[in-house]
């Protein structure tokens, strides 16, 4: 069994988000996406702070659109599409 | 308080201090209480302060939860279940472990992979609200408005035009990956780039022929980009405690 995306990521986190690859970047947010959105809420207190959330996601979408733009630019198209 | 990370089958695994050494957030070790069937695993902290969600934290609750996952099913709680005590956690779990038992009997030795679509959208005709290209060609004022509901109609156009495109992409590619899954979850355009964000509960024996599927789909759409990530524990696939069970979407 090779070894899932989701490691070679984790070993990643300890590092400064510039540094992360697109990879990297997409295994995050899908992490983000199901740790903080999905699961089994039990009816405790949930002490997730909004604000948090907010962070977490704003400095991936920042890195997630340079992202995109890096590709754009790979691939010889004009970056002024979105 | 205590945070929880998920939920198992009680069977094999003793109450009180368990598994795997410090593992917990904050490095607290890892402790276990059991009802007849069902089992939380969760960490004990000193304060009461939330445990902010930042990338290391929520790669240390999907560590232990992925713990969990290699030897038994598993239902992963949300990050920042707390309570205040084991008590209260026991009394929470109490009148779902019904359902709980249900869910880990359903989820028992599949996984859960994501499969995350960006796209290029078209480009968007020149803005509505953008004046530079209209004063461009110099019209005079009566024609402004006209020109701006033909850009507004042409602009709707385009859109839907794209709208029609993206269904036919996320039929093509969400069809035959949610052939080879139990159960799947989609989001189409989520983001104007994201063109699909969907999940697939798989059993975990037949993951590698899934993951073959999804690059033979991205080769076949080389304008797409496809990735593939996983083995999750099943986040999106876990019972909605409370609620009749949910009906598979897709």
């Amino acid at each position: 069994m090779n070894a899932p995306d989701a490691l070679s990521a984790r070993d990643a986190s300890a590092s400064p988000p510039s540094v992360r690859s697109p990879e990297e970047e997409l295994t995050l947010l899908e992490l983000l996406d199901r740790v903080l959105d999905k699961g089994v809420v039990l009816s405790g207190e949930v002490t997730l702070s909004v604000a948090d959330v907010d962070l977490v996601y704003l400095g991936l979408r920042v890195l997630l659109s340079s992202v995109e733009a890096a590709e754009r630019m790979r691939r010889g198209e004009p970056a002024g599409g979105a | 308080m205590v945070y929880v990370y998920g939920i198992t089958d009680s069977a094999g695994l003793l109450a009180g201090p368990v598994v795997a050494g410090r593992d917990g957030l904050n490095d607290q070790p890892l402790e276990s209480c059991a009802l007849e069937t069902i089992a939380a695993v969760y960490s004990r902290h000193v304060t009461n302060a939330p445990i902010p969600a930042t990338p290391e934290n929520a790669w240390r609750h999907e560590r232990v939860v992925e713990w969990l996952m290699r030897e038994r099913s598993v239902l992963p709680a949300r990050f920042g279940t707390t309570f205040h005590d084991e008590a209260k956690l026991r009394a929470a779990l109490g009148p779902h472990e019904r359902e709980l038992s249900a869910g880990l009997r359903r989820l028992a030795g599949c996984v859960e992979l994501g499969v995350r679509v960006l796209w290029e959208p078209a480009p968007s005709v020149a803005s509505p609200t953008a004046p530079a290209s209209v004063s461009e060609s110099v019209k005079p004022p009566p024609e402004s408005g006209r020109a701006y509901m033909m850009a507004r109609l042409a602009e709707e156009r385009r859109r839907r035009d794209e709208l029609e495109r993206a269904e036919r992409l996320v039929d093509e590619l969400h069809t035959p990956l949610a052939q080879l899954a139990v159960d799947s979850t989609r989001r189409v355009l989520t983001t104007p780039q994201t063109l699909l964000v969907a999940a697939y509960l798989v059993p975990r024996d037949r993951t590698e022929p899934f993951r073959r599927r999804v690059e033979e789909l991205g080769a076949a759409h080389p304008a797409l980009r496809v990735v593939c990530t996983g083995p999750w524990p099943p986040y999106h696939f876990v019972p909605r405690l409370g609620e009749p069970p949910e009906v598979a979407r897709g």
